[in-house]
């Protein structure tokens, strides 16, 4: 009896935080689809009525001033090149640092795990100098290539290709396999769930990146998605209703992604525990 | 095998002398330009004026230091100000977004019905953009017409200019933080919880502990290498604080929420003052540095102690 009245309490408060949880982003959602004239009503509508396209329609129809659709091309370009290239990098490295033996193997591999001790706050501006001397401002380059090497991926990866055994490839070199083909066609097919978990990782950091998007882009149509948003804000800083079409389409590819591969995210997050 | 059929390795080739170093290539350029050479080019700068027309710098020594330490200049008065709000925002973010992560890890871990629903739910929003965090909170606490400010009157209260005036400015940007970010320690939580092996629990039952005692002899000292971790993470999390108040507040009322972060950001790209910016980001990378390490230690003297 105790037992089911502890849990009901648990239950209920679960669902209530829950609820809680849910509220902000409902609002947004229901404030996109109002009509602007009813998104400022006293007392605010709890639901929609009517439903309306008009801010969306508002937001995707202007596209010199906001160009939300090039800002999701670029979010998206910028994202998978990063992706692919973090993860790209980042194995070749770590199967070296796994499976090859090299002078400076170890110096390597200690110099990336310390550079994490290194708060992010001093990368802003020598990072900007550096984008600003190869003229690569405002170009996608800027917002692809910086963030590529990083110690994490290749610490995930490298602890991964360490705990694949080593038989595997010793009797596919036996066959005549060579070194690049065996990390290819071996090592990587076998390592899809931590490649996968960070290649999540990054896709998300680099979608909502939003500091460094907004120093390295200046020109309306090179901004990513999070810091178009914002310039959203100063131009339709009292049309709610607007704001929140824009807030909806930024949100709704990450949502989606997050609630697709879920598991890989809450992996990835066990695994390193580092927020981008 | 091959090694003793041939007297010398050559430098390509599967097992080429130079093989290896081909294949951390990539990743070694990368990780120098943006890793390794910035944190030394950053000092540079810091220690000159740079100019940001010609992209070079005037060598001044310490003077961008010594300035933050001048009572008479603008980057004194500014930079200690922007570190008090700072400090103020760790102390007041910090223990929620731990106890709560460690309610909600707590809750979704029991043999509750729905659990799994409920931790998507709880972490979904850590997946958003700050942007649009912000934007949707800035609705919520907007003066006039916002939704909190509706209920505040529906229950009889009276309106609260929740981003304009202080403490409230703090208080919804926390809520915000909050909200946004809890689901994730709550996840690494929830991952140390599930490691705890089942049959400590039994025995406690067993040796008739109750569910407050088994948390307490059991549950904490099992998190506690997690708990530090997270406490770590989330005072440098909580220290980097910029977007919130940059897009909810603008940084008023008053100055009185422009972060660190920010104000480094804004002497940067604001001011132009490229230099003194970084002098300010070096100072801070100290003295954050400083703070991980003493709670290490802390932390670890706890330990010894019990």
């Amino acid at each position: 009896m105790k037992r089911n009245r502890y849990l009901s309490f648990s239950f209920i408060s679960a669902l209530l935080v829950a609820l809680i949880f849910l509220f902000p982003l409902y609002w947004m959602v229901a404030t996109s689809f109002k009509l602007e004239s009813v998104t400022t009503a006293w007392p605010p509508q709890v639901f929609p009525n009517p439903i309306t396209l008009d801010n969306y329609r508002t937001i995707i129809g202007n596209p010199v001033d906001t160009p939300v659709f090039q800002w999701f091309l670029n979010s998206a370009f910028a994202a998978i090149s990063y992706t692919l290239g973090s993860i790209a990098v980042s194995a070749l490295a770590a199967y070296a640092l796994a499976r090859l033996r090299f002078p400076g193997r170890q110096f390597y591999f200690w110099t990336c795990i310390a550079s994490l001790v290194v708060p992010g706050v001093i990368f802003l501006i020598p990072n900007y100098i550096t984008i600003d001397t190869l003229g690569w401002v405002d170009r996608y380059p800027a917002l692809i290539v910086p963030g590529m090497a990083t110690a994490t991926g290749m610490f995930l990866l490298r602890q991964f290709f360490l705990s694949i055994p080593s038989e595997l490839e010793d009797s596919a070199r036996i066959d005549g396999a060579g070194r690049f083909r065996i990390f290819w066609q071996i090592v990587l097919p076998l390592s899809k769930p931590v490649v996968l978990t960070y290649g999540l990782m990054s896709f998300l950091n680099n979608w909502n990146d939003y500091l460094w998007a907004l120093i390295v882009t200046y020109s309306s149509s090179m901004r990513t998605l999070p810091v178009g948003l914002m310039t959203l804000q100063g131009r339709y800083i009292h049309q709610y209703g607007t704001m929140m079409a824009g807030a909806v389409l930024t949100a709704l590819p990450a949502l989606i992604l997050f609630l697709a591969v879920q598991r890989y995210f809450v992996k990835g997050i066990v695994l390193t525990g580092i927020k981008g | 095998m091959r090694a003793i059929a041939r007297p010398r390795r050559s430098l390509f080739g599967d097992e080429g002398r130079l093989t290896p170093y081909l294949y951390l290539l990539p990743h070694a350029i990368l990780f120098f330009m943006f890793v390794i050479y910035p944190i030394f080019k950053g000092f540079w700068v810091s220690l000159t004026e740079w100019n940001m027309f010609f992209n070079e710098g005037t060598f001044v020594g310490f003077a961008n230091y010594a300035r933050l330490f001048n009572p008479e200049s603008i980057q004194n008065a500014y930079y200690w100000q922007a570190l008090k709000a700072t400090l103020l925002f760790v102390v007041i973010s910090v223990p929620p977004l731990v106890l709560i992560s460690l309610g909600l890890a707590v809750l979704v871990t029991s043999n509750l019905p729905w659990r799994s629903f409920f931790r998507t739910i709880y972490f979904m929003p850590t997946a958003l953009t700050i942007s649009v965090v912000a934007v949707m909170w800035r609705w919520i606490f907007q003066g006039d017409v916002g939704f909190a400010n509706w209920v505040l009157r529906a229950l009889g209260g009276d309106a609260i200019p929740w981003l304009t005036t202080q403490p409230y400015a703090w208080i919804s940007i926390l809520i915000a933080t909050i909200w946004w970010t809890v689901g994730w320690n709550m996840i690494l939580l929830v991952s140390g919880l599930n490691a705890i092996p089942h049959d400590q629990y039994e025995a406690a039952t067993i040796d008739g502990a109750n569910s407050w005692k088994s948390f307490r002899y059991i549950t904490l000292p099992n998190l506690r290498p997690i708990l530090l971790f997270i406490v770590i993470t989330t005072v440098i999390a909580s220290f980097n604080l910029f977007g919130q108040p940059q897009l909810m507040t603008g940084g008023g009322p008053s100055r009185s929420t422009v972060t660190v972060m920010y104000y480094i950001y804004g002497e940067a790209f604001g001011n132009f003052r490229m230099g003194s910016s970084a002098a300010m980001s070096y100072s801070t990378a100290v003295i954050m540095l400083v703070a991980t390490f003493a709670q290490a230690k802390l932390f670890s003297a706890k330990d010894q102690d019990s």
